[in-house]
């Protein structure tokens, strides 16, 4: 979890160029940001490619990143998905199919944990393949194709859960 | 795409973030986003609003390897010279090694819109079985790996497959082999495939290569031929 209070401090110093701040925020981030690739992109060395190119954006960009807009950790956290979904889109996707011929995969994963209470209470609240299909898509980059094959649904079905879900999470979270 | 539209922004704005808003579509949504101010912030909320998710990852330790590399990139440190001098040396002997035989099948049923252009089957060359059956669309660039037979494989490794390239070129990491029969894996190549295409497998491991490259031994080494 970024939720470590120095990284605000050290972006600023980053904006100026400072390269000891930028090593420093590394050190506090690089692994956590691994892990958010490697969910996406699960093969090892197309997540570090995307570590690689988040990084190389936060140095470049960290003069636009503003605590008034934004927590560091949503503004890291949203560099390191967009890297690896380019990463992913680029590269394609290893699609295990189980079966030939057989029943697409309809077992849901345990929801992911959320760390945030009010994300949670309003994911809570949406129909529980709505949620599945939410969760497919931000946490492991899956497409709506990917989600209508993964769930057994219509494309157009899918595509209209994930705008119900969304336009009723923001509703629920009401900001 | 109607933006001055409060609803359509929004929405555009959550798939984008979400990551379902892909290709053109979303590369145009980059375009406005350069250009409008309240687009951002509805980027900005959305990013806020679903940050919660990545709250349970775990980390997972990075290699030193990396900011060496990171540095290299953004001009702080100078490349170490000799870093890939065993790539040209693998590549040529991958090829040398042999372009296994393989044999044409019997295109199986499709099930959905691939249309296979050529086929190569081929086994893993130390324990003489076929394993794997490939099926390339050339059109669309995509590959389709089939498990023939159980494949063993200790726990902590992974098959890799692997285009090749030219002489002296580093080749590149298309996925991981499927270990069950049975079991289909898609690839989307990021170069164009055509007829006499090289590929090889590797063992790598588990999840693959953690370099850019083949670290494992090569275990077949094919061409596909139409």
């Amino acid at each position: 979890m970024l939720d470590n209070p120095q990284l605000e401090p050290l972006l600023a110093r980053i904006a100026l160029q400072d390269r000891a701040a930028f090593k420093a925020l590394y050190d506090l981030s690089a692994s956590h940001l691994l892990g958010v690739a490697l969910r996406i992109l699960r093969i090892r060395s197309l997540a570090e490619e995307a570590v690689q190119d988040a990084f190389v954006q936060i140095w470049r960009n960290a003069k636009g990143f503003s605590v008034q807009r934004a927590p560091a950790s949503a503004w890291m956290n949203s560099i390191i998905r967009y890297r690896a979904l380019d990463v992913l889109r680029r590269t394609g996707r290893e699609v295990p199919i189980d079966d030939i011929g057989g029943a697409p995969e309809m077992a849901m994963a345990t929801p992911a944990k959320v760390a945030d209470i009010d994300l949670e209470r309003c994911l809570a609240g949406l129909n529980a393949e709505t949620r599945h299909c939410v969760q497919l898509a931000f946490v492991e980059g899956y497409s709506h194709p990917e989600l209508a094959r993964r769930t057994g649904r219509p494309l157009g079905t899918v595509k209209s859960w994930i705008r119900r879900g969304l336009t009723q999470l923001k509703e629920c979270l009401g900001s | 795409m109607k933006l001055a539209d409060a609803r359509t922004r929004e929405a555009l704005a959550a798939e984008y973030v979400v990551g379902t808003l892909t290709g053109a579509a979303r590369a145009r949504f980059e375009h406005y986003l350069a250009d409008s101010a309240e687009l951002r912030a509805a980027v900005a909320g959305w990013e806020r609003r679903l940050d919660g998710f990545a709250g349970a990852v775990e980390p997972v330790p990075v290699p030193e390897r990396l900011w060496s590399s990171l540095s290299v990139t953004l001009g702080f440190a100078r490349a170490t010279p000799g870093a890939t001098w065993g790539l040209r040396a693998w590549v040529t002997a991958a090829l040398v090694a042999g372009i296994a035989a393989g044999a044409l099948w019997q295109p199986i049923r499709q099930r959905t819109m691939f249309h296979t252009d050529v086929q190569v089957a081929f086994e893993d060359e130390a324990h003489h079985q076929m394993k794997w059956r490939i099926e390339a669309d050339l059109e669309k660039n995509k590959l389709r790996v089939y498990g023939i037979s159980d494949v063993a494989l200790a726990d902590d490794k992974s098959y890799e497959l692997w285009l090749l390239r030219g002489p002296g070129e580093a080749p590149v990491s298309l996925g991981l082999l499927p270990v069950e029969r049975g079991k289909l894996n898609e690839f989307t190549a990021s170069l164009p495939l055509k007829s006499g295409t090289a590929f090889a497998v590797s063992v790598e491991p588990r999840g693959g290569s953690p370099t850019h490259l083949p670290t494992g031994p090569v275990i077949h080494v094919g061409k596909f031929t139409a």
